[in-house]
């Protein structure tokens, strides 16, 4: 089964494109498979309300496991199977706390073990000065890390706020040479390229 | 980034890394350049932890030596170095985020038989495998009657199942020049359109090779305008001179482990000349392989009562062996 990994800064709405891309794809149930920092896993179903009730949320580092979902994703006529795995945020400079950091490692040890990377950036905040989820260094840094190694996309989400035009537009000039993908998970639009942009790696 | 700055030593493994950012020494932006930096540092090491499709392995030098042993077909050999080196700098022009051409890799090979058409396809297989340019490597040998069919329909069926067992590898299509030969009415034609579709469509997942004897490969290529485009790559095998013969016939002998007396290999090479010039079309390294396989049968039975024959004995085929060999008859039938 190979793997694509959902990373982002804490808050770029990781968790909330997993399930709602779920949905898109047809799920109206998920067996997720919860990996725990320390080593725990276990395995929890949800309905989709359910799941977004009790999984998204709108305070950071909300997820700080790693979320297993196995998809069938449609591919020309056929489907291909994917895990798709939300990650804990990376978040800029060094977090305070010793669960989040502990949280961040393991996303970091399973970025590199994995074929395909979807890397989230909050549209609205892109030139926000001073917000966390503001573009910065981590991103820069996810990017080159990425390429040449992975299949690797950058997706702009958030586009049904305010300002994500803008947002994309100063994603795209500073990322000219890569795949970049706006979308808005709320409001599942984008999913359709998303879609697109996995299967051809699977 | 300023973060890493103050640490001393800078870590050695990625593992060490990651105990960084748990102890907080090191933020994730942070440790995503160390990954490079260690990863750069032991770039072998870094190479196993990252398998990716696209990763070369470790095996290819191996594939390469074996295709520089075969004799002769240079313009293979020149061909092969070319691709190797055009994946290596798509791969790095990737990694500086350049734009990458994507590698259509369908071939012609025009030559007669025992040129080393097959051998050759065997080699790149492996080759293009340990590249990570194909998944598989392997090669799927098919002919005119393994793709067409019986009655309507039937033919797109049969080529579909055999372009299915070989995705992944090579497709390689002998005597391809008979799927165009019946006219408009022949179901090879249904055959060629099957197979153009799925050239398109398996593009990176699929090499098609079609091989054949030079001229009818030519009238082939030119009685389909659009195949000319859709293989860009065309090698011609050329008929082996008889020192070439000669050479090939030694590794033979060599990997058998015999070897031949020097007026073995005088009556040999007439062997080979006269048998060049009474062949319709040369068979070239077939040619070879059937008159050694013969004089090995004609020396076990030299020797068979001769109960004292020495290690050097067994191993030595002689002029007494090749004698009696006419090139042109008893191949089918070895005695």
């Amino acid at each position: 089964m190979k793997e694509c990994l959902i990373l982002g800064k804490p808050n770029s709405g990781k968790t909330l494109f997993l399930l709602n891309f779920a949905e898109y794809l047809g799920y109206r149930e998920l067996e997720m498979i919860v990996e725990e920092p320390g080593g725990n896993r276990h395995r929890k179903s949800y309905d989709l309300a359910g799941a977004r009730m009790t999984l998204v949320s709108p305070t950071p580092h909300h997820t700080r496991a790693l979320q297993v979902v196995q998809l069938k994703v449609p591919k020309g006529k056929s489907r291909c199977d994917v895990a798709l795995t939300d990650t804990t945020g990376l978040c800029e400079g060094i977090h305070e706390s010793a669960t989040i950091r502990r949280s961040m490692v393991q996303t970091l040890r399973r970025l590199r073990e994995i074929q395909v990377v979807l890397h989230l950036i909050d549209g609205s905040r892109v030139g926000t000065v001073g917000a966390p989820e503001a573009m910065g260094d981590l991103d820069h840094q996810l990017a080159r890390f990425a390429t040449g190694r992975l299949g690797y996309a950058i997706i702009v989400n958030k586009m049904d706020l305010p300002g994500a035009g803008a947002g994309l537009a100063s994603v795209r000039s500073t990322f000219p040479y890569h795949v970049i993908i706006p979308m808005s998970a709320l409001r599942k639009q984008g999913f359709r390229e998303v879609k697109a942009f996995v299967g051809r790696f699977f | 980034m300023e973060k890493k700055g103050g640490h001393d030593p800078r870590p050695k493994s990625l593992g060490e890394v990651l105990e960084w950012v748990e102890d907080g020494k090191v933020g994730p932006a942070g440790a995503l350049v160390l990954f490079q930096e260690v990863s750069q540092v032991g770039e072998a090491a870094g190479r196993q932890e990252l398998p990716a499709k696209g990763q070369v392995r470790p095996g290819i030098d191996e594939s390469l030596s074996e295709l520089d042993q075969l004799i002769g077909l240079g313009e293979v050999k020149e061909l092969v170095r070319e691709l190797r080196a055009f994946v290596e700098v798509q791969k790095r022009r990737a990694r500086a985020g350049l734009a990458t051409e994507p590698l259509v890799l369908h071939m012609i090979f025009k030559g007669n038989p025992g040129t080393g058409k097959t051998t050759v396809a065997r080699i790149l297989g492996r080759i293009l495998r340990d590249m990570g340019v194909l998944q598989k490597g392997h090669l799927t040998e098919v002919e005119r009657a393994d793709l067409v069919g019986e009655y309507i329909g039937h033919t797109a069926q049969k080529t579909r199942d055999q372009l299915k067992r070989a995705l992944g590898g090579i497709l390689f299509i002998d005597e391809a020049y008979s799927l165009a030969r019946g006219g408009e009415k022949d179901f090879g034609k249904e055959a060629i359109d099957t197979l153009v579709k799925a050239m398109e469509d398996h593009k990176d997942d699929l090499v098609l090779i079609l091989a054949g004897y030079q001229e009818e490969m030519e009238r082939f290529i030119r009685s389909n305008p659009g195949l000319r485009s859709r293989f860009p790559i065309h090698i011609s095998f050329p008929d082996y001179s008889i020192d070439e013969l000669l050479n090939i016939a030694d590794l033979i002998l060599k990997r058998r482990q015999y070897r031949l007396s020097e007026e073995a290999r005088q009556q040999l090479s007439l062997l080979l000349k006269a048998g060049i010039q009474r062949e319709p079309v040369p068979s070239n390294a077939r040619l070879v392989r059937n008159i050694i396989e013969r004089s090995i049968r004609r020396q076990a039975l030299r020797l068979l009562h001769q109960a004292d024959a020495t290690r050097e004995d067994l191993m030595l085929i002689t002029k007494e062996e090749l004698e009696g060999i006419k090139p042109d008859e008893g191949m089918l039938d070895p005695w």
